[in-house]
């Protein structure tokens, strides 16, 4: 296993305990998404597994190794942990595109040459002509140019394990888009990738398992079809499914036979498809 | 980061709570004064009886308005030895180049530490109890006289409350950067001086941006909802004086003139 949480709980200081025994394992190259409602301690998760805090109880296993124990390598946590917060925009500092990006990597022990090829590389991956933004101040660029370089720093590094908090909120449908489609590339190639959203739909898109936080602790974890099923107990939860579960439910109910467990548009479409090729005609 | 929060208000329901803040401010300003004029022992020990009365009276834990005093300690010795090696007095005890240590020095530096820590003491009383914005109006009402010389006292009361308002939410933005800094590489620990004041820059730049980011987004929601500095502002609550703001007021003022009337 590469991620994993034991008996991990959490609590902010004088205030209510945002996680309770939380077990957990993710292995490597899964692509895992995480809901609940606001509050539910999604963030701290994140936070948790980055080593940004430090559990109240329990431990936190990356590769095996506590990375909480005093003989953990720090340096080594942050080559393999990645975390794009939300709004990573405005962690934005440098001069330059080139220098923002290549800030993670001050301490890689990388010489300049291959510096240089890593900034190029994840700004290409973000759609970024390298030549032609390299020299540009990131902080006179747009929103959603700004957030791709701030991914981009943290794609530079080539963590194996990569943290998204929230990465969709405030990008337009086309942005949304190819940003899901960045991510299962990333994962295809072996990435790690674990994603926190309310978007339903983003989450269907792409990850291979669901898990729900309620109060704390994991209500809900298993295929996003798994997860998808009870739509009312989702609701209940006050996390949505997504539109194409919705969508074939009601078609379910009007007695239109669509695949039970569908939950993403492609799949919808193409039970629709050989629905309409079986009849002629709707 | 978290020694800042000592003497932040802790909401409490306390005697000290309910008076104005008004009051609790001449209060301060009168024992300020008190404080100052104090010079025999009797006078100290009467100051200090009160400030323990007060601090009774406001029932927050010992800790918020002692705590940051304890760790101030280097500041006070040096305060201390200032006064005491500094004070140039016709037979010292002990000298050394321009180092003279008399009885008189000594004394002087035990009179300022006891005066400050008092003064300290006092006003961490007052911010516990009192939430920022009460004591940004009450200095706004306190001052108010001063708009006919064209002081611009409610512009100024409004500039202090937002600035108060904003360090909390600053301080939240800047964990956050951190946070998002740390985990994309950065050293905030290296021993190096140099190293080390140069790793600020991905912590204050952002924050900056972030701060007047927020100033416009303020200054537009702001002028959205209507506000003018041309008018005389209202108050949402009434503010009329109570019986224990009086009693209160009135017993601070009688301890403070006697205070002042011993001085012997």
């Amino acid at each position: 296993m590469q991620i994993e949480l034991e008996e991990v709980s959490y609590a902010y200081e004088e205030g209510p305990v945002v996680l309770k025994n939380i077990d957990l394992s993710i292995e490597e190259g899964s692509f895992v998404g995480f809901m609940g409602r606001t509050g539910c301690g999604k963030t701290t998760l994140i936070q948790l597994i980055a080593g940004l805090l430090v559990p109240f109880e329990g431990k936190v296993l990356i590769d095996g190794k506590d990375i909480n124990s005093k003989k953990y390598d720090r340096s080594e946590l942050r080559r393999k942990v990645g975390v794009v917060f939300q709004y990573p925009e405005y962690q934005l500092f440098e001069t330059t595109v080139e220098k923002d990006v290549a800030f993670g990597l001050k301490y890689s022990g990388l010489d300049r040459e291959d510096i240089r090829q890593r900034v190029k590389e994840a700004l290409e991956t973000m759609g970024f002509c390298f030549e032609n933004i390299r020299l540009q101040s990131p902080l006179a660029l747009s929103g959603g140019e700004k957030r791709r370089v701030a991914i981009a720093g943290v794609l530079a590094v080539k963590p194996k394990i990569l943290l998204f908090d929230e990465p969709v909120a405030g990008l337009d449908p086309l942005g949304r888009e190819s940003f899901l489609q960045l991510l299962s590339h990333l994962n295809n190639e072996g990435t790690t990738i674990i994603m926190v959203s309310h978007n339903a739909d983003a989450l269907a898109e792409c990850a291979k398992r669901l898990i729900v936080l309620e109060n704390g602790r994991i209500a809900q974890d298993g295929t996003v079809s798994k997860v998808f099923f009870d739509i009312d107990y989702m609701k209940s939860l006050h996390v949505g499914v997504s539109t194409a579960r919705l969508v074939s439910d009601m078609l379910l109910h009007e007695g239109i036979a669509v695949t039970k467990d569908t939950v993403r548009y492609d799949q919808l479409l193409c039970s629709l498809r050989t629905i309409l090729k079986g009849k002629g005609s709707l | 980061m978290k020694d800042l929060l000592v003497g932040r208000f802790i909401p409490g329901k306390s005697l000290l709570y309910q008076l104005d803040a008004r009051v609790k401010l001449v209060s301060l300003l009168l024992l300020l004064l008190a404080i100052i004029m104090a010079e025999t022992a009797r006078q100290y020990l009467l100051l200090l009886g009160a400030i323990g009365m007060i601090l009774v009276l406001s029932a927050i834990p010992v800790r918020a308005a002692l705590g940051s005093l304890v760790r101030m300690w280097q500041f006070f010795l040096i305060v201390f030895l200032m006064n005491a090696f500094f004070f140039t007095d016709a037979n010292p005890l002990w000298t050394w180049g321009i180092f003279h240590l008399s009885f008189q020095g000594l004394a002087q530096g035990a009179n300022v530490v006891v005066r400050i820590l008092l003064v300290m003491v006092l006003s961490n009383i007052l911010t516990c109890t009192t939430a920022p914005m009460e004591i940004t109006f009450a200095g706004e009402r306190l001052l108010r006289p001063l708009g006919c010389l064209h002081v611009p006292v409610e512009e100024v009361a409004m500039i202090v409350s937002v600035a108060i308002q904003f360090i909390p939410i600053l301080g939240e933005e800047a964990q956050m950067i951190r946070k998002a800094q740390i985990a994309r590489g950065a050293r905030f620990e290296s021993k190096n001086l140099l190293e080390r004041a140069t790793s600020l820059f991905p912590l204050v730049i952002p924050l900056f941006l972030a701060a007047f980011r927020r100033a416009d987004e303020l200054s537009l929601a702001m002028e959205a909802r209507g506000y003018k500095n041309a008018r005389e502002r209202t108050r949402k609550r009434p503010e009329p004086l109570h019986a224990k703001d009086y009693l209160f007021l009135g017993s601070i003022l009688l301890l403070s003139l006697f205070s002042v009337s011993i001085r012997g």
